[in-house]
């Protein structure tokens, strides 16, 4: 069976530690810890979330980072040998859009493997379109998918997307 | 008290507090540190010890040892309060160090659970 590398990053409450844990066929490895200051969330990551799921001949090993800066020593160890890397916005959240653009733009000036853009929370009424977000961040429209991180299907539907976009493009095995 | 114990403890080169979430709560030190990325380094080992002892059933870790080219770093996940990283040379006992933490702890719980009240549950 051959096997990808995915990254799952993304500001802090992105959705990340939610969509590796509902895309995951295996008990995912957390490290989430109580977060003793105001962050939106009762918790945080302070390592590593790690998740896998076999999608036909491949098997995906899912790697979520921690949000917040002051773990970002994590990235670049994480990013090692990935395959490619889903950045996930929350797209009920117009006001971290600048924050995750200054992100996304960290992430490719560290790597250049393939990456799309996974919009959360969008079920959520009035929540940002893909079609809306690509634009602000002057990507194609194919890039940017939205997604709802705590239904298992939709989670794997973005996985198995960008798995036949890496396909597609022969990076991976 | 971090200072206390480096300045009775020629071994010891420092001793970073941090919050389970990674922020630096106390620190002391001879030599100058970045607390504050120590202090999230010190977070994610203590929660990828605990993660790693739960899936082989051995219980929760009490200490976790590095060994390195020119000292140790020991770090004691204090109940579900903080991380505590002690820094020392490296032709120590490890058993002392141990022992002087282990007097340590209970005095530092006690500070850190009337901070955690004084604070409403967060620091």
């Amino acid at each position: 069976m051959k096997e990808i590398k995915l990254v799952v990053v993304g500001l802090t409450g992105s959705g990340k530690t939610t969509l590796v844990k509902h895309a995951s066929q295996i008990p995912v490895v957390e490290t989430d810890e109580r977060s003793l200051r105001d962050i939106g969330k009762p918790t945080t990551t302070t390592a590593l979330d790690f998740g896998a799921v076999d999608m036909g001949d491949v098997r995906v090993r899912l790697f979520g980072t921690p949000g917040q800066e002051r773990f970002s020593y994590m990235w670049d160890d994480l990013l090692q040998g990935a395959d490619g890397f889903i950045f996930l916005i929350d797209g009920s959240d117009p006001e971290s859009l600048e924050a995750a653009r200054e992100m996304l733009r960290t992430y490719r000036e560290k790597t250049s493997i393939p990456f799309i853009v996974g919009i959360t929370h969008s079920d959520v009424p009035r929540s940002m379109t893909p079609e809306e977000v690509a634009k602000y961040l002057e990507l194609p429209e194919w890039a940017v998918r939205g997604v709802v991180a705590t239904d298992r299907e939709s989670a794997l539907s973005l996985v198995g997307y960008f798995v036949e976009l890496l396909k597609k493009g022969g990076r991976y095995g | 008290m971090l200072q206390e114990l480096v300045d009775r403890s020629p071994e010891i080169t420092g001793i970073v507090l941090a919050s389970l979430d990674g922020f630096p709560l106390q620190y002391a030190s001879r030599n100058t540190i970045d607390v504050d990325r120590q202090a999230a380094v010190i977070a994610s080992l203590a929660s990828l010890a605990k993660r790693s002892t739960q899936m082989v059933d051995i219980g929760a870790p009490e200490e976790i040892l590095i060994t390195s080219e020119r000292g140790r770093m020991f770090i004691y996940r204090i109940e579900d309060l903080a991380a505590l990283g002690v820094i020392t040379a490296k032709d120590i006992t490890a058993g002392m160090i141990l022992l002087k933490i282990r007097q340590m702890l209970p005095f530092l719980v006690e500070e850190l659970r009337r901070e955690i009240e004084t604070f409403g549950g967060r620091l």
